[in-house]
């Protein structure tokens, strides 16, 4: 009797556990889906460039540097990637750096 | 001391010979605007030439605004064509990035086009031609008055001095300044590549447009610990931008 009981009260717990989980389910997808929507729509409206300068949203400096032959030709260009930057100022020394840095390349 | 260097002055003096110098202006409407004087010595008989090129002044200021960084690429020393009709070789001196190079090849068989065009610069008729090199199309102004065949750079064949010659879109032009008698030595040590290394103009073509990887490696060796790059463009810019070989296959 006892263990009859026990099976009663295990199986009534568990049809509250899964009904909470889909209610759960269900609430989240739903909020989760409209926010990766609008994201993905606000993204795809900005110029890349603008997110590529946009460091202090995302902490990411990056740095175009051109590189050019003794007739002023431009014969290559490269766009660097530095991560956790702080601010506008740090981005900009760190372009400056880079150019003293590739001086003697 | 003193005596060896008399003893050796009439030898120096010998070695030289009269030749014609022509200088040109350079004048480069590139991403970085470019202005070069040019010095073409002309041997008596015309059976050797040299051009060589310097630049006139380093502006400071001369950045691009489109880019972040600027850095010019080159070896510090001089550039150069030398033709030896001879033996009908032509030896090109040019950087490739950082790197002095010389490139050997035969010389080059422009196909001019000599139109009735001319005009007149300070009472000297000028007659057109035009030509299409490594791809780009020239245009020629040149007199028939001096029979020079030689010109700037790798330009030769005409029956007369060339005055002006530019591309079709100006981005590179040449001026006639002076002409005038000089001394040069073609017997020169420099110009005898005979133990010096050269590369064919197929190499220089690859190195030169093909050599992303090299210069990549050069850039994040200079670079911070955690720098990367993350987008690559090269440009296939400069006088040459098609070579004989690639216009083959392009008609295949």
């Amino acid at each position: 009797m006892k263990n009859v009981f026990f099976a009663l009260a295990f199986m009534l717990v568990g049809t509250f556990a899964f009904a909470n989980n889909v209610n759960e389910v269900s609430l989240s997808n739903n909020e989760n889906a409209t926010e990766i929507v609008n994201s993905l729509e606000l993204v795809s409206n900005y110029d890349s460039s603008i997110i590529i300068d946009d460091f202090e949203l995302f902490g990411t400096c990056y740095v175009t540097i051109g590189f050019y032959d003794s007739d002023g030709n431009k014969v290559a260009e490269r766009t660097l990637q530095f991560n956790n930057v702080d601010s506008a100022q740090e981005c900009s020394d760190i372009a400056d750096a880079v150019g003293e840095a590739l001086e003697n390349l | 001391m003193k005596y060896i260097f008399f003893f050796l002055f009439p030898f120096i003096t010998f070695s030289q010979e009269k030749v014609i110098l022509i200088s040109y202006k350079a004048v480069y409407n590139t991403e970085l605007p470019t202005t070069k004087n040019g010095f073409l010595y002309v041997s008596n008989n015309q059976k050797k030439t040299i051009y060589f090129t310097e630049k006139i002044s380093k502006n400071k200021d001369d950045e691009d605004q489109e880019v972040d960084v600027t850095v010019r690429l080159n070896s510090g020393e001089n550039q150069y064509n030398y033709f030896d009709y001879e033996k009908d070789t032509l030896f090109t001196k040019d950087d490739i990035f950082r790197e002095s190079k010389i490139i050997k090849e035969k010389i080059p068989r422009l196909k001019w086009t000599l139109l009735e065009e001319s005009k007149t610069i300070e009472d000297v008729t000028l007659n057109k031609a035009t030509c299409y090199f490594r791809g780009r199309n020239y245009i020629a102004w040149y007199s028939t008055s001096t029979a020079i065949k030689s010109g700037p750079w790798k330009f030769q064949g005409l029956p007369g001095l060339i005055y002006q010659i530019y591309d079709e879109t100006k981005r590179y032009n040449w001026f006639l300044q002076y002409v005038k008698v000089a001394n040069y030595d073609f017997n020169s040590e420099n110009l005898n590549f005979k133990n010096k290394e050269t590369i064919s103009i197929k190499e220089y073509a690859n190195l030169k447009f093909n050599n992303n990887d090299e210069l990549d490696s050069k850039i994040l060796t200079k670079l911070p610990r955690g720098a990367t790059i993350v987008n690559q463009k090269t440009f296939r810019t400069g006088f040459e931008i098609k070579f004989e070989w690639e216009e083959d296959l392009k008609e295949d």
